[in-house]
């Protein structure tokens, strides 16, 4: 079951990247951008490497992101309403780049934008990671994310008042909604590293994320370094997330509904729900960024809408489906 | 090969439109109309804050827009010339309190300040918005002759034929395929824009361009079209948004062979006006420089 779930995932990944490849307002024929792809010069291959690439490829990156970290989350909090949106720590990461971007210190030194944004979400990620600990009820995380993301949606906001940024009211939009367009290879080679590094940490902590859910004591008896697990988990989902914001703007909801979709096929294990979960992300934002530019070439709808459309039926679902149970 | 008209650009036309002006007030005797002109004019839109400034002397100007004066960005040809004079964010009450005895608003903007105004008694003028050089002589003759300032008027448009005259006699034959391209990827263009291309010997690929909705034409298409002169309308040095971001993509170095990209802060573009055509020797300069690669 899982095999197979795994492999129409991966079909349903490269269908939708390439599709993303593509489709573009420029009628160039699929040949032609595989020519220029893999080496041709002139104009069609400028399209092909500077624009269509770094944009399919950010999609399969920010997704793998969103939904390595939500299940990731979910495992850590033994919450099914954990997510990088819900829990705040995207809208924090939007708060660390708009800061680095805004004021001119990404304009000095390009890595400090997802630096900024790392250094937001890992403050998130530790806040909630405390008030976890402290023994904060299920609902209790989920209306401290609410308030954290409220506040840095807040702050982003009056970050872009003060900025010298004759476009703060769209560019707020952006950065709430999400978008991946006209993104570039350098911005795809910067997220990507270090979202790898985030998956493989978070990877690194799914023994730890299983034997958690027997509780924590039973996770000391086995053996499991919880702390150490948590610190991972932590700097894993800031790591991944960070650098998804920094370069596509807070997408909303990937991390809360993939996990939810692939436990009936991989089980309840954290750990065996992570890489998954990753794939998944990355087919639900390479697919919505696809039915953005579809349904408005314009592009002034966002990938935030599509992908918010999706998710909030969902977390109601989820609401009512924990108070049914309770 | 990318040249910058950012800047220094700036500064010299923002030089020149302040000699302009002071020209204009010392040349125009100070009692020509000034019998006629309101005493108190509040003007509530960077468009209508262009016009009011040039054509009233500053005593007879109780408030303009924030707009006129403001750095963050610069949006006004008179930001450093209109320094002093009080600056509101339209507001009824900021404007009664004013006391004004006419308000120089733009047609069909901010309409629910408009309907205070009107019911509280306050005489508007409602500028329309120019589409054309044609409309641009009509409406500076006729705020001239309403604010009792036709010769300032007449002034304003003698200078606007004398850098229309300059900038076809230094314009590029055959016109030059030219794209200006904005922040967030919108093109500038228009009938207005067409005009003051066609007469600097430069000819707008926007409208053969699909432009979306939204009226912004996407990077690949730009790339795709390579037009032989492509205006970055902005300043290079504001990269620190996302909107401008599209105009550093490194996509566009591919244009560097077949096209010659440079940069300009189209300032006077913004508000239509007699000004707005002191950009047209300018773009006329840079379509010979294109046509000389």
């Amino acid at each position: 079951m899982s095999r197979t779930a795994t492999v129409v995932l991966g079909g349903l990944a490269l269908g939708f990247v390439a599709g993303s490849f593509f489709l573009g307002p420029s009628h160039i024929s699929p040949g032609a951008l595989l020519d220029g792809l893999f080496g041709g010069q002139g104009i069609d291959g400028v399209i092909a490497r500077q624009i269509r690439l770094p944009r399919a490829a950010l999609g399969l990156v920010v997704g793998s992101a969103l939904g390595a970290s939500g299940a990731a989350l979910q495992g850590l909090f033994r919450n099914p309403l954990a997510s990088p949106d819900v829990t705040g720590v995207t809208s924090c990461a939007g708060l660390g780049a708009v800061l680095a971007l805004y004021f001119g210190l990404a304009a000095q030194f390009p890595l400090l934008l997802p630096l900024f944004a790392v250094l937001g979400s890992l403050g998130s990620a530790a806040l909630l990671f405390i008030l976890s600990r402290r023994g904060a009820a299920i609902m209790a995380l989920v209306l401290a994310g609410v308030v954290i993301s409220s506040l840095a949606v807040a702050l982003t906001a009056l970050a872009l008042t003060f900025a010298p940024n004759p476009y703060a009211m769209s560019e707020m939009v952006l950065w709430m909604m999400g978008s991946l367009k006209d993104r570039t290879l350098h911005e795809l080679l910067v997220a990507t590293p270090l979202v790898l590094a985030g998956i493989a940490l978070l990877l690194s902590a799914g023994r730890a994320l299983d034997a958690l859910t027997l509780g924590e004591e039973a996770a000391h008896s086995l053996g499991i370094d919880v702390a150490g697990a948590r610190a991972r988990v932590v700097v894993g989902v800031a790591l991944a997330t960070g650098a998804a914001t920094a370069a596509a703007g807070a997408v909303s909801f990937v991390g809360l509904v993939v996990p939810h979709i692939l436990r009936p096929f991989y089980g309840h294990s954290p750990a065996r729900l992570i890489l998954p979960s990753a794939l998944g992300g990355a087919v639900l934002v390479t697919a919505a960024d696809l039915l953005v530019r579809s349904i408005d070439p314009s592009e002034q709808l966002r990938l935030g809408v599509v992908t918010a459309m999706l998710g909030a039926p969902f977390f109601f679902a989820l609401i009512i489906g924990l108070r049914r149970d309770a | 090969m990318v040249q910058v008209v950012g800047r220094s650009y700036l500064h010299n036309m923002r030089l020149l439109h302040g000699w302009i002006v002071l020209c204009l007030a010392s040349a125009v005797p100070a009692g020509a109309s000034p019998a006629a002109s309101p005493g108190r004019v509040v003007s509530t839109f960077l468009c209508t804050d262009e016009y009011v400034f040039r054509l009233l002397p500053r005593n007879h100007i109780a408030a303009l827009s924030f707009e006129a004066t403001d750095r963050h960005p610069v949006v006004s040809t008179i930001a450093d010339v209109a320094k002093g004079i009080a600056a509101i964010r339209p507001s009824a009450e900021g404007v009664l309190s004013l006391r004004p005895d006419l308000v120089v608003m733009y047609r069909d903007t901010m309409t629910p300040l408009h309907a205070q105004l009107a019911a509280a008694g306050v005489r508007i003028l409602d500028v329309p918005w120019a589409t054309s050089l044609g409309d641009v002589r009509r409406i500076t003759h006729w705020l001239g002759g309403t604010l009792g300032a036709r010769a300032r008027a007449d002034a304003l448009l003698a200078q606007m034929d004398r850098a229309l005259a300059h900038a076809r006699a230094v314009a590029p034959r055959p016109p030059v395929r030219t794209l200006i391209y904005e922040p967030n990827g919108y093109a500038t263009s228009g009938p207005l824009v067409g005009e003051l291309m066609s007469a600097a010997g430069l000819v707008d690929t926007a409208p053969q361009l699909r432009l979306t909705r939204a009226d912004t034409l996407p990077l690949e298409a730009v790339i795709a079209k390579a037009p032989e002169l492509l205006i970055l309308n902005g300043n290079p040095n504001a990269a620190n948004t996302r909107a401008a971001l599209v105009q550093h993509h490194p996509a566009l170095a591919a244009l560097s062979g077949n096209s010659k990209v440079a940069w300009a802060d189209l300032v006077p573009l913004l508000c239509p006006g007699p000004w707005s055509v002191e950009i047209a020797p300018i773009l006329a300069d840079l379509g010979r420089q294109a046509r000389q690669r």
